[in-house]
């Protein structure tokens, strides 16, 4: 048993240390993160079987008390950690250089995390829920419902967002994982510029955070001044408000005649619907409204007649908009 | 809101018919005729190049004028130009005949500019007064008088209109607008016209009117070796089938199928451009029929003797000049009822109340026959449609339309496109309906451009001439009613068959919905073909007054069934054969009926 431990431990140890330093210094997997997550926990399961069978020499140790109380060796480890953990908490060096290391710290504006106020889940049906939850003064409720057809496989890269009527975005509300943290990222198994895979959802993105796809901050351009950027604004049912929903939808490996890259293949779909957020009808049923043109410019091009299979990816696309409330 | 009033040609008539031959309305302006005083009138139908203006001829018995219409669909038209002499240098007033047509708390939509010798009067025009009215234009100063060039300069593309300029010495010159038949004497003098001939025509028969059934009409005519006059307000011919209204024709042909297929029109989707084509085909039909064309030549009046109409007068729409057509038989085939009405005939207008004709559908009681009588009728449609584009633009904003559209959205309009109101009559108060409409058409599309989805999207083509259904109805000597169709009853002087459902449309705000200018329709199915008696196609009135198409003589019911254009085409074949038996025996439609039908029917095919 002691060697199962002592090699468990050698092993589990070393997976999270290299899956720890994945992600710490590679864009965020969910692979790589459960990985390490489940190696993490094998490794505290069999240092808790290491420490449990030492309970004998931590007894004896422990019991050597001086006068003056625990033995120094054992103070001496409970400061050193404890020095760890104020200097981490603190963010003090070398903490503080360490973690301008990782990945999240260097690539910080590629990272895309929702609003708070925004969730979603994915049903066994094949189906995205993606919603949206007011606060403040706000007392609308904004869901919508994706569902792919099934058999849709692998399941295409996803972005919602919301923009005023004159198109610029409000939130996004839901980006793929597993593009939501690297401009480059690896996109089923061979990496891939973000831009090229959501290029209208990172066009937009682009005009109201400053971030261009390749890290460099634009300081020219961006939403007007009087743009709101936070959804709550135009949630408020007393309002005579408008929204745009935006859903950008593209499927890896799809080429056709017109699009023959085998890694792209079709490019991404851009479906709208036109949303008043008085109206009596709390449905309405986004739209094909485009395509994208891998530029990352936010640009949509309109002549969707070659596009063939990408069409087919999507069953049912309905936003709801209702009274939180309700 | 706006109020119509009526121009009654007829004693304008008399008028003129004394004049002395000199006549010529278009170089009028040119040649610097001063008629009234020392003022100089421009009329807008006269502009020797209209850019993209359109000569809008629809209303002229209601507002005086044929004007022009900056109709660009939200794209500013292409500058309209003619040139004029003044009799003098120095520095003129000018005056603008126009109208703000859609007043209210934005930016009207039809404003415009004139310009005289490349520079804009100081004034945006149709930017005030709902009512045609005479806008001062402040002054300009001329160093040659010779040769003045003006200009309509449109700065919006939604329907600014431009009746007339006048150019004066005067500071306030008495310059009627309201009293209609007090301006169109004026403008006659103004222009000189009071002071030239009318020209005077006679044929065997004029058919007033060029739309299906007046086309019908004439060439049945022609083909008994009559001479014949047809004359159309527009300057094409099929009214509601034309290229301008783009309906298609439905209904069956009858026994009249060889006839109708030169001047149909294909079954297409309402308002396509597959119209253009049809148009052609119709024109060369006519063009080498024989029949004596009158293309853009309005009927202002008539002159009756007894119980029968002796000439009528007519204008050229872009000259004003005056023609009288002398004729034994006429055929009003206006849609509109005019000569009968102008003749004195009975006419009627509106629906029935159900018990006069026995009209009850209780199904679906007031929206198919009323209690009581009442002025509504079915409404006129403007069609219109859009295209994709390979790129995306932009739409005015139309604040102005926005309380007719509300929150419709609409990318196209087929024949649901409609408006009708019992307050609102389809004669008199035509403009208003079909500006109506096109509130409804921009504030629509407007509203569709808003989503992403529509932004390609471009207004393709929007009429701006209406396409009415029912108006003025002359009657008869037989009132054709419901039951004649359900009925499925038979005439020894049948002359039209149909077999299309009992057709009633009605707003479908009446039944609860937001917008005004959307229809349904009620059919109630005859079970088979029914028939129309001579007898409806002629005034009983005026002994020489024929009709085909809307205005046969029926009740608005009765109207629903052979409303439509092949069958209106049948009742042309009807009347100019009619008309040809006049002439053979000397008769008149009443007798033919009486006498001849036998014969009429065998010409028609009924063996």
């Amino acid at each position: 048993m002691r060697h199962v431990v002592n090699f468990g431990l050698l092993f589990a140890s070393a997976a999270m240390a290299v899956s720890g330093a994945m992600l710490f210094l590679q864009p965020f997997s969910i692979v790589v993160a459960r990985v390490h997550i489940l190696v993490a926990i094998a490794t505290v399961v069999l240092i808790g079987l290491h420490l449990a069978s030492r309970l004998p020499y931590f007894r004896a140790r422990a019991g050597k008390r001086r006068p003056w109380g625990l033995p120094a060796d054992i103070v001496g480890a409970l400061v050193a950690v404890a020095v760890l953990i104020v200097v981490a908490a603190r963010g003090w060096r070398p903490a503080e250089l360490i973690v301008a290391q990782g990945y999240e710290a260097r690539h910080r504006a590629q990272i895309v995390r929702t609003d708070p106020l925004s969730g979603f889940e994915w049903g066994g049906d094949a189906s995205l829920t993606v919603a949206r939850k007011p606060s403040g003064d706000a007392d609308l409720r904004v869901s919508l419902l994706l569902k792919l057809k099934q058999g849709s496989a692998p399941p295409p890269t996803i972005a919602v967002w919301a923009e005023t009527t004159t198109g610029s975005m409000i939130e996004t509300l839901y980006l793929d994982p597993r593009v939501a943290y690297s401009d480059n990222p690896d996109w089923h198994g061979e990496r891939v510029e973000r831009a090229a895979v959501l290029p209208i959802w990172r066009g937009r993105y682009s005009l109201v955070s400053g971030v261009l796809p390749g890290g460099d901050t634009d300081a020219v351009s961006g939403a007007t001044p009087t743009h709101s950027f936070t959804l709550d604004d135009y949630l408020v049912s007393t309002k005579n408000g408008a929204i745009v929903l935006c859903v950008e939808v593209n499927a890896p490996g799809d080429p056709n005649d017109a699009f023959p890259d085998p890694r792209l293949g079709q490019p991404s779909l851009l479906y709208t619907a036109y949303i008043e957020t008085d109206s009596e009808q709390p449905y309405t049923l986004l739209e094909l409204t485009g395509r994208g043109s891998g530029t990352g410019d936010g640009a949509v091009f309109y002549d969707l007649e070659k596009i063939t299979s990408a069409k087919r990816l999507i069953d049912l696309l309905l936003a709801k908009v209702t009274l939180a409330a309700d | 809101m706006l109020r119509r009033e009526f121009l009654r040609v007829v004693g304008g008539v008399a008028l003129t018919a004394t004049a002395v031959p000199r006549y010529s309305m278009g170089a009028e302006s040119k040649s610097g005729r001063t008629g009234s005083g020392t003022g100089v009138l421009v009329e807008a139908s006269s502009f020797a190049d209209l850019g993209g203006w359109k000569l809008d001829t629809q209303h002229y018995q209601q507002m005086g004028g044929n004007y022009l219409l900056a109709h660009g669909m939200g794209q500013p038209v292409v500058n309209a130009k003619t040139t004029t002499k003044l009799p003098a240098g120095g520095e003129w007033r000018v005056w603008v005949r126009t109208r703000d047509w859609c007043p209210g708390p934005w930016e009207s939509p039809g404003r415009f500019r004139v310009a005289v010798n490349g520079k804009p009067l100081d004034p945006v025009f149709g930017a005030k007064g709902e009512k045609w009215h005479w806008q001062d234009g402040g002054s300009v100063t001329v160093s040659d008088p010779s040769e003045l060039t003006i200009e309509l300069i449109d700065l919006t593309g939604f329907d600014g209109r431009c009746d007339a300029l006048y150019f004066s010495k005067e500071e306030s010159p008495d310059l009627p607008s309201d009293d209609l038949v007090a301006l169109s004497d004026w403008k006659d003098r103004a222009t000189g016209r009071d002071a030239q001939a009318i020209e005077e025509r006679s044929f065997d028969l004029v058919v007033i009117g060029g739309g299906i059934a007046g086309c019908a009409a004439a060439l049945a005519a022609k083909s008994q070796g009559l001479s014949v006059a047809l004359l159309q307000d527009r300057p094409v011919f099929g009214g509601n089938a034309s290229q301008e209204v783009r309906v298609h024709t439905i209904g069956i042909p009858g026994k009249g199928e060889e006839l109708l297929a030169t001047i149909d029109t294909p079954h297409y989707p309402n308002g396509s451009s597959e119209a253009i084509p049809a148009q052609q085909k119709r024109e060369t039909t006519l063009a080498e029929s024989g029949v004596e064309l009158f293309p853009h030549y309005l009927a202002i009046g008539l002159e009756r003797q007894g119980n029968s109409i002796a000439s009528v007068e007519a204008r050229k729409a872009t000259t004003g000049e005056i023609t009288r057509f002398r004729a034994p038989l006429f055929v009003d085939a206006t849609g509109d009822g005019w000569l009968g009405y102008w003749g004195g005939a009975e006419c009627r207008y509106g629906r029935e109340s159900k018990d006069e004709f026995g009209e009850a559908w209780d199904l679906h009681g007031d929206l198919w026959s009323p209690t009581v009588a009442d002025g509504r009728v079915m409404g006129t449609s403007v069609l219109w449609n859009s295209r994709r584009t390979d790129r995306p633009s932009d739409f005015p904003a139309t604040p102005w339309a926005a309380p007719v559209a509300g929150r419709h959205t609409a990318t196209a309009g087929d024949w649901q496109w409609e408006y009708s109101a019992p307050d609102l009559n389809q004669i008199d108060d035509a403009e208003q309906i079909r500006d109506h409409l096109l509130r409804a058409v921009y504030g629509s599309f407007a509203n569709a451009k808003r989503h992403p989805k529509n932004a390609t999207l471009e207004l393709d083509w929007v009429a701006f001439i209406g396409g009415k259904r029912e108006s003025r109805r002359i009657v008869g000597d037989y009132l054709y009613t419901m039951s004649d169709m359900t009925q499925l009853r038979e005439f020894p002087d049948a002359v039209v068959e149909e077999v299309r459902e009992i057709d009633a449309h009605y707003q479908i705000q009446q039944t609860g919905a937001k917008v005004d200018f959307l229809s349904e329709a009620i059919f109630r199915k005859p079970g088979g073909k029914y028939y129309l008696p001579f007898r409806c196609l002629y005034s009983k009135d005026l002994e020489n007054l024929m009709m085909a198409g809307r205005c046969f003589s029926c009740s608005h019911i009765g109207l629903c069934g052979p409303r439509v254009m092949k069958t209106c085409g049948q009742m042309g074949i009807a009347v100019g054969y009619a008309a040809a038996l006049c002439k053979r025996h000397g008769a008149t439609p009443k007798t033919v009926g009486e006498h001849y039908i036998g014969e009429l029917r065998n010409l028609i095919g009924y063996a």
